[in-house]
């Protein structure tokens, strides 16, 4: 009985639904090892022969070709938002990097040359990647919607630490605006990883972004 | 025909082109086994991988092929022909560099003897697939491979590393008390067959028992075969029997200072050693290049001197592959051995059971007169 064992401070371990007692006697055939090497050998080519049959159910995604959905609100690169006319929401209020613990936004605030009499605008507002720390204040601060981490893209890597200090045009453009985003926790999809690459193959939008950025973008 | 011309006929014949096939099979042989490495590094990286539900090495390609992941072995051995080559300081230089020689020319000599068809005749000229036929045969094998163990020793030592030296002892010991086991059960073969020299022991495994059953030296002696088999793992250093390079302990064992190309000699040498072993198991135990129910008069009669060769040849290759993928199989199912169990296994039980064998397989052929 294991509660007795437990009693008598004989610790069990715990696995698939059974309790195996570490000190109970091994059985003759047990000691003998080689009956247990054969039962081994099932269980390894059991593995081996399913996932031989069965190669696209193997849980490993190709990473850099496929990539695994991730969550409606995860945050990934910064981008910065446009208005209809094309320049940056952003009005160089500093409130993204005042809130920023990791104080790696970077701010030149400037005045529109057209006579704009409100606003200011960023002449020069670069986010260095390597020492953002992807905590999301500075979305939660910005009183504009002008900044956000809505791009899904979390691979940042490059050859030298300038190329990773991102400047105002790379924060404004050239990325789509939603890539590979969904439920990441999809309990029906068959496999959570959803093709994207940037020269036009299967992007999937969800619809509330779609709606979002209709007016932002 | 003139006199002549006779003469030089026959001794081209009889002198010249024997001659020349044993050249050819001297090449082709370590040729074969050299090049079968890759295919069973691929395999146990591959198999591994679907062992542990992971898809293995599959990104290196050649536009945009990857092969099932066949490139990644062409790959390493440009990597590793590329590397710096780097000797510890405290390394003793000579023997150094002598061990990785010495550790790769006994496994791939090992090879010499085991034949991989039955010789045929084509126009008076015999032709063997064996490279040597020796009359020691086994015991040869023996000899030869027992020499590998001075390289794994001359490599823990001349490294100067703590490490590399626990390993070479931990590999003199294992691999000196295993070959004890290896040579022993064997020995139960060799009485039953009353030959050593493998060709020899293959050809009459090619009978039938009472008419159905193959007289091969798994049916005729399963004690020694299971002996053997768990010996010859011990004797190539593999899991279980891994202590020699046992990672968690040693980091990498005899060979872990050594990087490169001279890595890849001792890489090659186990995955070597595994060849022979299985092409020793299968030449032993399982009818060698014999087609099960088809012996060799037989399928001369059936296939003719050129196309039955070639069939002997696949049936050897098929067996011997088997028991490499076992090799590779139980490396990915088994934990190490501790250090006393190893020995203790060895000496304790494999040993007297060797010996018992001998004594009963003895018996049997006196009182059976088989």
């Amino acid at each position: 009985m294991p509660g007795d064992d437990n009693k008598k401070g004989i610790r069990n371990i715990f696995r698939d639904n059974e309790f195996i007692d570490k000190n109970k006697p091994l059985t003759f055939w047990e000691r003998l090892y080689f009956v247990e090497i054969i039962k081994g050998l099932a269980v390894t080519i059991r593995h081996f022969l399913h996932n031989l049959f069965n190669y696209s159910d193997l849980p490993t995604i190709d990473y850099p070709e496929k990539k695994r959905k991730i969550p409606l609100t995860f945050r990934g690169r910064h981008r910065l938002t446009k208005k209809p006319d094309g320049t940056p929401r952003c009005v160089a209020c500093y409130l993204c990097a005042t809130a920023c613990p990791a104080k790696c936004i970077y701010i030149e605030a400037g005045e529109y040359k057209d006579g704009n009499p409100i606003e200011k605008y960023p002449v020069r507002y670069e986010i260095d990647m390597l020492r953002c720390v992807f905590c999301g204040f500075c979305v939660e601060a910005c009183p504009c919607d002008a900044i956000r981490m809505d791009t899904g893209e979390y691979d940042l890597a490059d050859y030298s630490r300038e190329k990773l200090i991102f400047d105002k045009e790379t924060l404004m453009g050239g990325y789509p605006p939603v890539v590979n985003r969904g439920d990441a926790f999809d309990p029906s999809g068959s496999s959570a990883a959803v093709t994207s690459d940037k020269n036009g193959g299967e992007i999937k939008e969800d619809k509330i972004n779609k709606v979002d950025d209709a007016h932002v973008n | 025909m003139s006199l002549e011309h006779y003469i030089s006929t026959y001794v081209f014949k009889t002198l010249y082109l024997p001659i020349m096939i044993k050249v050819i099979l001297a090449v082709a042989f370590p040729l074969v086994v050299l090049s079968a490495i890759p295919i069973l590094v691929w395999m146990e990286r591959r198999g591994a991988g679907l062992i542990q539900d992971r898809m293995g090495p599959n990104r290196s390609n050649i536009a945009g092929y990857n092969l099932l992941g066949l490139l990644h072995p062409l790959n390493d051995a440009i990597k590793m022909v590329m590397k710096e080559t780097l000797t510890p300081a405290r390394a003793k230089v000579l023997f150094y560099y002598l061990a990785p020689a010495l550790v790769v020319i006994p496994a791939i000599m090992a090879f010499a003897v085991i034949p991989v068809a039955a010789p045929v005749e084509i126009e008076g000229v015999k032709i063997p697939f064996q490279v040597a036929t020796i009359d020691p045969g086994l015991l040869y094998i023996f000899a030869i491979s027992s020499l590998g163990v001075y390289g794994i020793m001359m490599a823990g030592w001349a490294s100067g590393n703590k490490f590399s030296m626990l390993g070479g002892v931990r590999a003199a010991s294992q691999m000196l008390s295993y070959e004890v086991v290896l040579g022993i059960s064997l020995v139960s073969l060799f009485m039953i067959y009353s030959d050593c020299e493998p060709a020899a022991i293959v050809e009459a495994q090619g009978a039938l028992m009472f008419g159905f059953i193959p007289k091969w030296g798994i049916i005729l002696s399963p004690v020694a075969f299971f002996l053997f088999i768990t010996a010859a793992f011990a004797e190539c250093n593999r899991t279980p029997f891994d202590l020699p390079e046992a990672d968690s302990e040693i980091v990498a064992g005899h060979h872990l200072e050594y990087g490169g190309m001279k890595f890849a000699m001792f890489m090659m040498s186990e995955y070597l050693s595994i060849i022979t072993m299985s092409a020793i198991v299968t030449t032993m135990f399982f009818g060698g290049y014999q087609i099960p129910f088809l012996p060799t008069e037989k399928l001369h009669y059936l296939a003719g001197p050129f196309i039955s060769p070639f069939l002997q040849i696949g049936a050897f290759s098929v067996k011997t592959l088997f028991f490499i993928w076992l090799y590779i199989w139980a490396r990915w199912t088994l934990p190490r051995f501790r250090y006393d169990q190893v020995m203790k296994l060895c000496y304790l039980r494999l040993f007297p059971i060797a010996l018992a064998n001998i004594f009963i397989t003895g018996l049997v052929i006196l009182f059976f007169k088989l």
